[in-house]
């Protein structure tokens, strides 16, 4: 019995493929004024040393644009962390909280589903949709360096494909953990305005943890209560290595986080 | 004959809020949702359950679905707990909330598809639903009427023609032609062996078509009683005559402790209200000489209007 997940994929179609899209579609216009950009590669690389970047990009906000990959990574690493925090705070949240607010719950529940296995097969709804993001983002990155290596041979393009994969699979646990935690913190709180108050202040005060521990030494520390640590993307493409630690942490903090969710929706009282 | 209980509510007791000491400093408040509430409802049977605004009808039926946690008390629907068993017991019921919502962006018939794989759609009843009820399945329900979506809940709880139904007011914005419809379905549900437990604010419904009433006021249950015994037992009025010669005083009566109420006509006739004890009446009466009585019985309306305030 899967219908409630494939009643759920159904419904959720078009923002389901429209985010992870736009995202992706950039890769594509990143491509194609990449030639031109790297024209301005040295003054990029001044700007890039300012304070204001070095806050939003972190300590590997240093790119090299006069590079494919690097220009690749600098929008990644721009975009795709912002696209994650968006992302994990509003929809997983939503999951429970739309239903409470539109008053759907008393008539589902009173069928014989077991409360867990809803919000899991929901839950497995945004985690299927979240497969996009890497399918897509390699996708496009493909096609474009496709396009460069043809139409601008002279430039030597390359792209590290395996690197690319493993930061994908680190992205996908992203969407994982930080969505199993934004779900705990829904189902928990269930009222949808405060529910969602709750998720967005957890989960951006811990980019906030990363980027601050990130960037200043003395509280270094802080970092590692951070989820947005593991499997950085940056980390991952600039070592090109699969961080096994950090894949084990996020899994083990995103199951903790779904199985408390999914434990406690089953307990608790729909009172709203 | 001894039926079988479908439903029994022992003890119910549920709290909102909570109330934190702190000192001598008090945060938070309690609101009693239901206070000691005890019935049972047997299997076959129409039970209805009335009571003011506010009064705890739908927080009853809510801790029947294990949707609140109760403080206190025990339920057992089938004989079966009701937190323990709620997977089975959900297998056997159709439910329909008071504050009625379902999926908006899907039409009735896509929503009785979906709900099918859950409990499955009994086909007869599916039919003759889709014959009685006027509302278009082919609309979005976010699109409809709400008495046209209303008509979507009910066929939905209905259509798997479960053993027991829990409507939270179920009639609640139909139509007079469909909720006579509807009455006569659900008296012929019951023949079938299904049980119902229904809270209403329409006396008329109650009246036509329940076997007995529960009346709940500010939590507690106040009343619990056959439709048919209620107006005998209740409440009767009675208009007395007394010859001239003794005549007691209005004050007097009014204190007299089966008399409710009691006024007196320009003419110098009293009208009472009396409960239950027609035995006293007759006592009291004896004391006078008497020269016109009769005795009437309040009709039920009057009777739930009397628990309500
Ligand atoms: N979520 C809640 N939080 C706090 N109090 C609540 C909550 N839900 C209900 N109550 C209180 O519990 C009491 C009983 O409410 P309930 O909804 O059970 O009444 P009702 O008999 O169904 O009324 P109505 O006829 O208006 O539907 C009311 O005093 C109400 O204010
Ligand atoms: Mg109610």
């Amino acid at each position: 019995m899967v219908h409630i997940f494939l009643k759920n994929l159904v419904k959720k179609w078009k923002a389901g493929i429209i985010i992870p899209l736009s995202l992706g579609l950039f890769v594509l216009l990143i491509a194609a004024i990449w030639p031109d950009m790297r024209e301005a590669a040295d003054l990029f690389a001044v700007i890039l040393e300012s304070p204001v970047y070095a806050a939003m990009l972190g300590d590997m906000g240093i790119f090299n644009i006069a590079v494919w990959p690097g220009a690749h990574q600098m929008y990644m690493s721009i975009m795709l962390e912002y696209y994650i925090i968006a992302v994990t705070i509003f929809i997983p949240t939503k999951i429970i909280t739309e239903e409470i607010n539109k008053k759907t719950l008393d008539v589902t529940l009173s069928y014989p589903i077991p409360r867990w296995r809803f919000l899991l097969e929901k839950f497995s709804v945004y985690l299927f949709y979240s497969l996009l993001y890497p399918l897509l983002l390699m996708l496009f990155t493909f096609i474009s360096t496709e396009y460069l290596q043809y139409n601008y041979a002279h430039l030597n393009v390359e792209f590290d494909y395996l690197a690319l994969t493993y930061s994908m699979i680190g992205t996908w646990m992203l969407f994982f953990s930080l969505g199993a935690i934004a779900l705990f913190c829904s189902v928990l709180i269930l009222d949808p305005r405060k529910a969602l108050g709750v998720s967005a202040t957890v989960i951006f005060g811990m980019f906030l943890l990363f980027r601050i521990g990130d960037m200043t030494e003395s509280v270094e520390i802080i970092k590692y209560f951070s989820v947005f640590n593991y499997m950085n993307f940056a980390a991952i493409v600039s070592s090109g290595t699969f961080p096994v630690g950090d894949f084990f942490v996020l899994l083990g903090v995103g199951l903790a986080a779904l199985i408390g969710a999914l434990l406690i929706f089953q307990k608790r009282e729909l009172k709203y | 004959m001894t039926q079988a209980t479908v439903l029994q509510v022992s003890n119910l007791t549920k709290v909102y809020g909570r109330e934190i000491h702190l000192g001598l400093r008090k945060f938070g408040k309690k609101i009693i949702g239901a206070q000691n509430v005890s019935f049972s409802v047997s299997k076959g049977e129409i039970f209805g359950f009335l009571g003011p605004n506010g009064a705890g009808k739908t927080t009853v039926m809510r801790s029947i679905l294990n949707y609140l946690r109760i403080e206190e008390g025990e339920i057992s629907v089938f004989g079966l707990d009701h937190r323990k068993n709620s997977l089975e017991i959900r297998k056997r019921i159709g439910y329909i909330p008071g504050d009625l919502a379902v999926y908006d962006n899907f039409t009735g018939e896509e929503l009785i598809k979906y709900f099918n794989h859950f409990r499955q759609n009994n086909l007869e009843l599916l039919e003759e639903l889709r014959t009685i009820f006027t509302v278009n399945l082919k609309q979005k329900t976010r699109t409809l009427s709400s008495g046209n979506r209303q008509q979507v809940g009910i066929i939905l709880a209905l259509a798997s023609k479960p053993e027991f139904l829990i409507l939270d007011e179920p009639s609640s914005g139909l139509d007079p032609l469909i909720t006579a419809k509807f009455h006569k379905l659900l008296k012929r549900l019951k023949k079938e062996g299904v049980t119902i437990f229904l809270s209403s604010h329409d006396l008329t419904e109650v009246q036509a078509i329940c076997d007995r009433v529960g009346i709940i006021k500010n939590g507690e249950m106040v009343l619990v009683e056959d439709v048919e015994n209620l107006r005998k037992k209740f409440l009767q009025h009675v208009f007395v005559r007394f010859s001239s010669s003794k005549v007691p005083q209005l004050e007097e009566i009014k204190e007299l402790d089966f008399v409710l109420d009691a006024n007196q006509k320009n003419n110098g006739d009293f009208k009472l209200k009396i409960k239950e004890n027609i035995d006293d009446l007759i006592n009291w009466l004896k004391g006078y000489e008497i020269e016109r009585l009769s005795i009437e019985d309040a009709s039920l309306e009057e009777i739930f209007l009397h628990y309500y305030d």
